[in-house]
This record gives structure tokens, C-alpha cells and sequence, in this order.
């Protein structure tokens, strides 16, 4: 099968209080049709520019994308003009992020807003888009949608918010949808209903979708593939199965180690990875992850590693194979 | 022996107004509404539950930060609603809080050495020079450097923040910690580090904890007991492996099941409980059981009988609910791979 989408080299700066944030560096990896590619990786690790580049909407000034090409159904997005883009944004690759309310505008009723969209890309009357409205509320399970699509957005509690941006951002059948921590903000139990959302309408609609999330759980339960994201890096990527039973890259491996388990016995004590995550400020002449690193040598603090594959479609940014280190040292 | 801290029906009420020019009273939210618990002396009380549910409340209520409107906690036998004076002073040192964002309660024109030094002087636990070598004695307790006392809180990351909150929380010499949401804002790997020293912190100090949070998964490895909370309520509370290992209260397997667990073949393939709907408004709690609207195996007596918390056995749990039995039954297995059925 052929990917939908195609990045490779993607590398975005930004000029801040005098130094530069390295905050995506050379980032490439590839999606196919209805798949879903999980970035997980800790806060300021480079995930939502990641996103942001993808869609072209990173803040400039004061970021900037610097090199790289991101191939999209055969176009590249970074050489498409304005109007281009627009006609891509929102119809073929739709974005959800953490905060429904910054992405909904508190003073038009949702049936306007989701309207909007369909009357803007789709070129619908608006009699069929309410209609439209209507079918779609009843899709993310909002019930009683012909007198709900009447009302603002902050009668919505954060799980229906949520649900509403997502009935957005389907309406005009996307081919990508990329969700930025959609449900970090909700609990627990609203999580696992919005999960089941995305999962049933990708289902439905074929999409392909990029999970992005600190949570391993969620990776876990919505990926086919993940990248495992590192002061601007991907230090791992590989099929969940495979990142999840073995992972290759130490970082990958202590985060696993952090997070204690619900299924399984309680271990008596965390290992938690020492140190703090990286600023990615300057360019990386180490790995960003030496500092923290048990395994790290003197040739991880003066060189970078490469993102490498270390098994079959299996990649990891380590000088070293820590499966064959500790294999050695056993 | 007699349990450090004992919550005895605890309501809190809060009465909500509206009006523009004569407020008057629309309704109450019944944040808490008749919750039991104790904490006995050096052990760790995990409270969890959605947000809303009223965690907070009771703890703030156990740190005499919010008066009950019913019923009564006791402090070492002694009634907080007759405390006085001294007791009083003694009480609000024995007793600290530490929660998600330290940050907002650090005065930022204080060094980390005087944040630590004030509580010390005011409840006059140490003199002179002895300050100051308690100051980095608490500093490196927490796994800071004691060379660090004369920096500033924006200086220190975010975790590093926490363990000057933890510093000052010790600095008191309390008996119990009120611990409310201390590493939901951490990032994974400093999650981990701040729960290994609390986890130190209270054996070498023999602290308890009544730890709150919405994160199953650090109240299953932090608890030694557990209390679940609904909608102002107690619905389920034992020991953590009975509570995590067979718990008997739909709402809290309802919960188990839906932490996502970071192993792609148990995703693949467990059994879901996906609760309907939203949970109803504090200010208009249903009758009967809280639980019944999300419920998936609720009866007709659930919707009008409240059910009162009960152990099953005496390897059980006490949960409030009237089929216990058959809510163990409902999904025998949590974790292992089963057929991936979604239960509503
Ligand atoms: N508008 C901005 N100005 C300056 N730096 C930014 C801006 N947006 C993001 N960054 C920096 O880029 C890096 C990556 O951020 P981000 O992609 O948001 O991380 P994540 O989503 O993984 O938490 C961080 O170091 C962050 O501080
Ligand atoms: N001071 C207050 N006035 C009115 N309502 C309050 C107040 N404090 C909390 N509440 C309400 O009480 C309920 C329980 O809140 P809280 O204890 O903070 O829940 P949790 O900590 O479990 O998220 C919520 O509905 C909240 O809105
Ligand atoms: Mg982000
Ligand atoms: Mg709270």
C-alpha cells in the first residue's frame, strides 16, 4: 500500500529571548490510508510543532521550517501557495487538539459552526448542511442533536466539546486526521468514550489518523505504528507490537519503566529516569538523551545518533543497541 | 488502635446563587454527601474518582480548610470542629497539604531557604543556627542540594518545584500529608521520581498520606488502601489489591477498564466497560443510587434505594452497591486478552 503521507528531514526553529529552539529536528516518518501513527513522547519533545508544520500553521515569527518536505496524497504541503492549502486544511486533513474551546468560537452555536464547514468546503445549502449538522451530532453520540445544534459552546461539558470539534473536523471526510492530546484534558471514562469515537469513525470513514499523546496507554490502544519523540527527535519508531515488547532506544525503555502498571502486581518501587527532559535549545552535538542515560559513553555525549534501523522496520536513535549491550554484558 | 484521622458522615454543601442585584439561593451542590473513612497513622489512603466527585472537599475539609456542613472529623480522637488555640497551632502544623501546582503557592520574592526557614520559626521547631542546617537538611531529604536554598522558585523545573513543596510540607514535622494531585501535571518520568520519594519519605518518616488523585494507575502503586468516590460519595473502599484485584462496585470496574494500559495485545483484545453519557450535576444528584443513570447492570431499586456501603466477604472490599455479586461477574477478567467485548 502506498503512504498518504510522506515526511522526511522535517526541522523546525524558533528565535526565542536571543537563542534558537530546536524544537523539530529532522523528523521523517510516513503514514498509509487508515492507518494510525502514534507520536508519544514527553512535553516540549516536539510533538504538536510536529503537527503544526504538517498543517503549515507554526507561529512565524517566530518559527520557522527550515528544511524538510512533508508529501501529502502526492503534493508537498511546504510548496503549496495559500489558497492551495486552504482548500486542504480542514477538508482532507483535520486537526483536534487538547482544548476544544480554543478551537470553537464561544458566540455562534455549534449547528453554525459545524454548518460553517460544510457549507465553506463542501458547498452545501443550508438547509442540507444542517441535516448534514444533525447526522453528525448522532455520529460522535450526542444525543438530542436537533435542539443541541442550537445551543453555544460552553453549555457543552468538555467530553461533548470534544465531541463536537471532532464532528468538525469529519465532516468533510478527511483522508488524515491528526488529534493533538484530545483527550488529556477529560477523564478517564469520557477518554475512553472518545477513543471509541476516533476508532469507530476511522473505521467508518477509512481515515488515517496521528495519535499524539504522552500517554503510553493510549498509543497502545489506537496505534499501528508509533515515534517516540525526544528533545525534537524521533528516537524510536517501529510497529506498536514491537516498540511495546522491545523497545530499542534506553529513553523508550525508562519511560516504560516509569509509568506503573495497572495490569500487572504493583512493584514495590519505580524506576523512574533520573534527570530532567532536555530544553532542546542550540543545536544538538550529543544525544539529547545522554545526560539521563545509564548507558550513555563518551561517544553519546559528542555526537549525535542517527536514527537507525536496528531490526526489521524497526528504528532506533542509539549509538548503541542496548539489546545487544546488555545481551554483551550478560 | 485509634485511626489518625476519622471522617465521619462528612457533608459539604455549597450553596449556589444567582441574581443580579438580589442574590438568592437556586440550589446547593452536594460536593460531599455523607462520606466515612479513616486513616490510620503512617499509611497512605489513595482517594480517586473523575473530577468533580468531591476529592478535593474532603480533603480540604480534613485540613479544617472548609468547614462541614454535617457531620464530623476527628484528629488524633479530637473533634477539628472544637479545636482551639494551641490545639489549633498544633493541629495546622500536624496536618500539610501538598498539591498539583506548587508553583501558585510559592511566594516568588522568597528564596527557597526562607519558603523552607518560615515554618520553622513559626512553629518554633528549631533556634538560631539550627535553622538554617535544617533548612538543608530538608533540602537534601527531598533530593535537592542544599547549595540551592538561596535560589528563587522560577528558577527549578517543575518537579524540582514539587520537592520544594514537599520540603516545606516536612518542614512542620507533620503526621499526615494531604497529597492532592502532587504529580498529575509531571511529565512521566518525573512522575515516577516524586512518587519514589514520597514513597521513601514516609517510611524513614512514618507519615501518612491520604493521597488524592485521578490517575489509577499512581493510586494503585502508591495506596496501601483505596477509597473510590462517585459524585459526592464513597462508593467503594478496602485494601488496594482487593480494590484493584476483584473490585465489587460496577463504577470502579467501569474505571479499571477504561485506563489504557500501554501493552498493544491486552489493548487489542480486553473487555471495555464504556460507561454512557456524562455524570450528573452535583446540584442535582439522582435519587437512589448516584451511579444508577451510568450503571450497565442497574435494576429498577437502584433508581429509587440508595445502597449503603457493605463488604460481600471478608475478602472484599466495601462497596455500595446492591449487586456486588454479579458485578464481579460482569467482567471476571480485567487485564488479560480476552475477545476485546465492549460492555455499555
Ligand atoms: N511559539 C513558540 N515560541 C517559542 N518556542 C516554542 C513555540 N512553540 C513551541 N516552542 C518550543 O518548541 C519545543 C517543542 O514544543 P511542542 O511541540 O509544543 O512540544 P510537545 O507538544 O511535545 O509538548 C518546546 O521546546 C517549545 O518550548
Ligand atoms: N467553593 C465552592 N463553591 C461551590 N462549589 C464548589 C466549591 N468547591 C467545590 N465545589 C464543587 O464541588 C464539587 C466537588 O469539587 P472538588 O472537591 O474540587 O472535586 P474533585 O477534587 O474531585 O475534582 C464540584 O462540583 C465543584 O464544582
Ligand atoms: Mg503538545
Ligand atoms: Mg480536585
Amino acid at each position: 500500500m502506498s503512504a498518504i503521507l510522506e515526511v522526511s528531514g522535517l526541522t523546525v526553529r524558533f528565535a526565542s529571548q536571543g537563542q534558537t529552539v530546536h524544537a523539530v529536528e529532522d523528523v521523517s516518518f510516513s503514514l498509509e490510508a487508515g492507518q494510525t501513527l502514534g507520536i508519544v513522547g514527553e512535553s516540549g519533545s516536539g510533538k504538536s510543532v510536529t503537527a503544526l508544520a504538517l498543517m503549515r500553521l507554526v507561529p512565524s515569527p517566530p518559527g520557522r521550517i527550515v528544511s524538510g518536505s512533508v508529501r501529502f496524497a502526492g503534493r508537498d504541503l511546504l510548496a503549496l501557495n495559500p489558497a492551495q492549502l486552504r482548500k486542504i486544511r480542514g477538508r482532507e486533513i483535520a486537526m483536534i487538539f487538547q482544548d476544544p474551546m480554543s478551537s470553537l468560537n464561544p458566540v455562534l452555536t455549534v449547528g453554525r459552526q459545524l454548518t460553517e464547514v460544510m457549507e465553506t468546503h463542501l458547498g452545501l445549502d443550508a438547509r442540507q448542511a444542517r441535516t448534514q449538522a444533525i447526522e453528525l451530532m448522532k455520529l460522535v453520540g450526542i444525543p438530542s442533536p436537533e435542539r443541541r445544534l442550537d445551543e453555544y459552546p460552553h453549555r457543552f461539558s468538555g467530553g461533548m466539546r470534544q465531541r463536537v470539534m471532532i464532528a468538525m473536523a469529519v465532516a468533510c471526510r478527511p483522508k488524515l486526521l491528526i488529534a493533538d492530546e484530545p483527550t488529556t484534558a477529560l477523564d478517564v471514562t469520557i477518554q475512553a468514550q472518545i477513543l471509541e469515537i476516533i476508532r469507530n469513525l476511522q473505521r467508518e470513514l477509512g481515515m488515517a489518523v496521528i495519535m499524539i499523546t504522552h500517554d503510553l496507554g493510549v498509543v497502545a490502544g489506537m496505534a499501528d505504528r508509533i515515534c517516540v519523540m525526544y528533545g525534537g527527535r524521533v528516537v524510536e519508531a517501529g510497529s506498536a507490537r514491537d516498540v511495546f515488547a522491545a523497545p530499542r532506544m534506553p529513553y523508550t525503555a525508562g519511560l516504560l519503566g516509569s509509568v506503573p502498571r495497572l495490569d500487572r502486581p504493583s512493584e514495590r518501587r519505580l524506576v523512574p529516569i533520573t534527570g530532567t527532559p532536555p530544553d532542546s535549545v542550540g543545536a544538538a552535538t550529543s544525544c539529547r538523551f545522554a545526560p539521563r542515560c545509564g548507558l550513555a559513553t563518551d561517544l553519546c555525549r559528542s555526537s549525535v545518533p542517527a536514527l537507525r534501523t536496528v531490526a526489521p522496520d524497526h528504528l532506533s536513535a542509539c549509538h548503541f543497541d542496548p539489546v545487544l549491550v546488555s545481551g554483551s554484558a550478560r | 488502635m485509634k485511626p489518625l484521622v476519622s471522617v465521619e458522615n462528612l457533608q459539604v454543601h455549597f450553596p449556589v446563587y444567582r441574581g443580579l442585584v438580589f442574590e438568592r439561593q437556586v440550589g446547593t451542590v452536594q460536593a460531599v454527601d455523607g462520606v466515612d473513612l479513616q486513616i490510620r497513622r503512617g499509611e497512605t489512603l489513595g482517594l480517586v474518582g473523575e473530577s468533580g466527585c468531591g476529592k478535593s472537599t474532603v480533603g480540604r475539609a480534613i485540613l479544617r480548610l472548609q468547614r462541614p456542613t454535617g457531620g464530623r472529623i476527628l484528629f488524633d480522637g479530637s473533634d477539628l470542629a472544637g479545636l482551639e488555640g494551641e490545639a489549633m497551632r498544633t493541629f495546622r502544623r500536624r496536618v500539610q497539604l501538598i498539591f498539583q501546582d506548587p508553583y501558585a503557592s510559592l511566594n516568588p520574592r522568597m528564596s527557597v531557604g526562607e519558603v523552607l526557614a518560615e515554618p520553622i520559626l513559626l512553629y518554633g521547631l528549631r533556634e538560631g543556627a539550627a535553622v538554617g542546617e535544617r533548612v538543608r537538611e530538608l533540602l537534601s531529604l527531598v533530593g535537592l542540594s542544599p547549595s540551592h536554598a538561596g535560589r528563587y522558585p522560577h528558577e527549578f523545573s517543575g518537579g524540582q518545584r514539587q520537592r520544594i513543596g514537599i520540603a516545606r510540607a516536612l518542614a512542620c514535622e507533620p503526621d499526615i500529608i494531604v497529597c492532592d494531585e502532587p504529580v498529575s501535571a509531571l511529565d512521566v518520568s518525573i512522575q515516577a521520581q516524586i512518587v519514589n520519594l514520597l514513597q521513601d519519605l514516609q517510611e524513614r518518616l512514618s507519615l501518612a498520606y491520604l493521597f488524592i488523585a485521578h490517575s489509577l494507575n499512581v493510586i494503585k502503586h502508591i495506596s496501601s488502601r483505596v477509597a473510590v468516590m462517585y459524585l459526592g460519595q464513597v462508593v467503594e473502599i478496602g485494601d488496594t489489591a482487593d480494590v484493584y484485584g476483584a473490585a465489587s462496585h460496577p463504577y470502579t470496574r467501569a474505571l479499571l477498564s477504561a485506563v489504557p494500559v500501554p501493552d498493544p495485545e491486552i489493548e487489542r483484545r480486553r473487555t471495555r466497560i464504556i460507561l454512557q453519557g456524562d455524570v450528573p450535576s452535583p446540584m442535582d444528584p439522582p435519587p437512589g443510587c448516584r451511579f444508577a443513570s451510568r450503571c450497565p447492570i442497574v435494576q429498577d431499586r437502584c433508581r429509587t434505594n440508595a445502597p449503603s456501603l457493605v463488604q460481600a466477604d471478608a475478602n472484599t472490599s466495601l462497596a455500595a452497591c446492591w449487586r456486588t455479586a454479579e458485578s464481579q461477574a460482569l467482567m471476571p477478567d480485567l487485564f488479560s486478552p480476552q475477545t476485546g467485548e465492549t460492555i455499555r
